[in-house]
């Protein structure tokens, strides 16, 4: 910074990216008022630390580890070739961002008067983690032991999320270069892999007691406080706009990246496409807005689903939201909500799967489906402005979502589950379940309100 | 030790690092993941704890209600 426009340009980024960091938390606080108005009385508490740990345990290990993953893995390694140095192994050094300055003994990550951007940048993903986290967090309530789900927050925050990000969310990631994947707003980099997680877990997990009758049809538990669920679901769609700003780059001249004559200043997505925060704020509205009209209908006026349709319905549209016109964006929207819901109820039903939230749906499947209409919908535009990247396809976009959802979401989701399952580990006794994880703090509680009460007398 | 003493020279000498002991970051992360392993050992140990107590009581789905206080 040697003069007052760069000072400016450089400061305004690591504010700007600062400003998303703080909204974002905001993700985090609904996703604990939502869970906690979700599960029952005798759970609240145990339900309520379930989400709040996870902050510690996932921005610990994504400073020991995730942040080195995202910028190591771009390559796969061995599938593709990094267009920074050409190589195709792991990637451990280059230009800014690049491994070296992950790495936690790195004198980038720490205050450093050289550096103005790491930190605010390490921040922005590891809100990410979090809220991919949380989204395993809210299916599996009342039933998970702690311990358990702090393996499976980790595995999912700081470890698969992050490879697919660094896979499908870097303008150096291999399935950007050659499947022409696209997913500007994380349809499928933070929900499809989140909800893939999910599903894999409560495959192994069961059902909570009393979820399905003997014959098998499943009844409704829960929400029990709809006021605790709704502001929770408007905090999430306020940090959810700060996300889509955090996705962006807000400011870069785009002449030198892509060998323009002269300057081309611009804000740009990940991939450093150009875009703007204006337009995407269209689409951001007008797909919440589509998700709340599909749901409201589907579900037929149920504020449970109408509430966490309109997260569906910007979760469909992110893969394209950089791009698609804002009535595009309310349809597309539209059409997640519906499949969702659907989907929802017949795995339910199919399976006996017991997702508390419906966490699988309205990010898993929304963001399978938001990445398979992407492909069609942006057919045949660039996926980077760089050389040598295919171009946004339907196949790519369907094998995108098969890694997101799949690969890298339900497979180890599934695995990790078998193995804690194994261990007599993933589970709460029958009878904790019984008397509800709450059990001894309410019973201390109610000892020591008796004893006041003696007291008084 | 200080890493800085005088900001001025640190600014100078175009020194950008500038906290405590640098050069001993391995240090800080060995000690960090030690207490992140046995935080995760002991933790999960008290839950099993608290997991057999409750169970030891055999408690019914709707005994917690005589435990909702009034405060």
């Amino acid at each position: 910074m040697d003069n007052e426009l760069s000072a400016l340009s450089v400061i305004f980024t690591e504010f700007y990216y600062w400003v998303t960091v703080v909204l974002m938390f905001l993700i985090h606080v609904g996703f604990c008022m939502y869970e906690v108005g979700v599960s029952r009385h005798k759970n609240h508490l145990h339900t309520l630390m379930k989400n709040t740990m996870l902050i510690p345990l996932v921005t610990v290990t994504w400073f020991f580890f995730g942040w080195w993953i995202y910028w190591a893995m771009v390559n796969g390694p061995f599938i593709g070739t990094s267009i920074m140095d050409g190589n195709s192994g792991l990637q451990l050094g280059g230009g800014y961002g690049a491994n070296e300055l992950a790495n936690p003994m790195s004198p980038i990550m720490a205050i450093n008067l050289g550096d103005h951007i790491n930190g605010v940048f390490w921040a922005a993903f590891l809100l990410f983690s979090w809220t991919a986290a949380s989204i395993v967090s809210g299916s599996v309530i009342e039933r998970i032991r702690m311990s358990a789900f702090g393996v499976l927050a980790i595995a999912i925050g700081s470890v698969f999320w992050t490879i697919d990000a660094s896979w499908g969310w870097h303008f150096d990631g291999w399935m950007v270069k050659l499947l022409g994947y696209h997913d500007a707003y994380a349809s499928g980099v933070i929900h499809a892999v989140a909800g893939g997680f999910a599903l894999g877990v409560l495959c192994v997990l069961g059902p909570r007691i009393g979820k399905f009758a003997s014959d098998g049809t499943p009844r409704n538990i829960g929400p029990r406080n709809p006021w605790l669920v709704t502001v929770g679901l408007f905090l999430i769609y306020t940090g959810f706009w700060g996300f889509y700003a955090a996705c962006n780059i807000p400011i870069i001249n785009l002449g030198p990246e892509y060998g323009l004559e002269g300057t081309y200043f611009s804000a740009t997505n990940i991939y450093v496409t150009p875009t703007t925060l204006s337009g995407i704020t269209f689409n951001f509205l007008m797909s919440l807005s589509g998700g709340l009209l599909a749901g409201y209908w589907v579900s037929k006026g149920d504020p449970f689903w109408t509430y966490s349709s309109g997260l569906a319905g910007i979760i469909t549209a992110s893969a394209g939201n950089d791009l698609y016109h804002p009535l595009q964006a309310m349809i597309i929207g539209m059409i997640g909500v519906y499949v969702a819901y659907k989907m929802h109820y017949w795995v339910e039903r199919k399976f006996k799967i017991d997702d508390a939230v419906g966490a699988v749906a309205v990010h898993g499947y929304a963001g399978v489906v938001g990445l398979v209409i992407c492909g069609f919908v942006l057919w045949g535009y660039p996926s980077s402005g760089y050389e040598g990247y295919a171009a946004i396809n339907p196949i790519g976009m369907i094998i995108g979502a098969i890694i997101m959802f799949g690969l890298l979401g339900f497979l180890p989701g599934w695995i990790i589950a078998k193995i804690l399952n194994g261990m007599g580990r993933l589970r709460i006794p029958h009878d904790v379940e019984l008397a509800g994880l709450d059990y001894n703090y309410m019973e201390a509680a109610k000892a020591d309100e008796n004893a006041v009460a003696a007291d008084q007398k | 030790m200080a890493t800085v003493t005088n900001w001025v020279e640190t600014l100078n000498a175009g020194e950008t690092a500038v906290y405590p002991y640098v050069g001993t970051e391995w240090l800080w992360l060995i000690i960090a993941v030690a207490f992140w392993i046995i935080w995760h050992v002991r933790t999960s140990a008290s839950e099993t704890e608290e997991n057999d107590e409750i169970a030891s009581k055999s408690k019914g789905p709707n005994d917690y209600k005589d435990n909702i206080a009034n405060w």
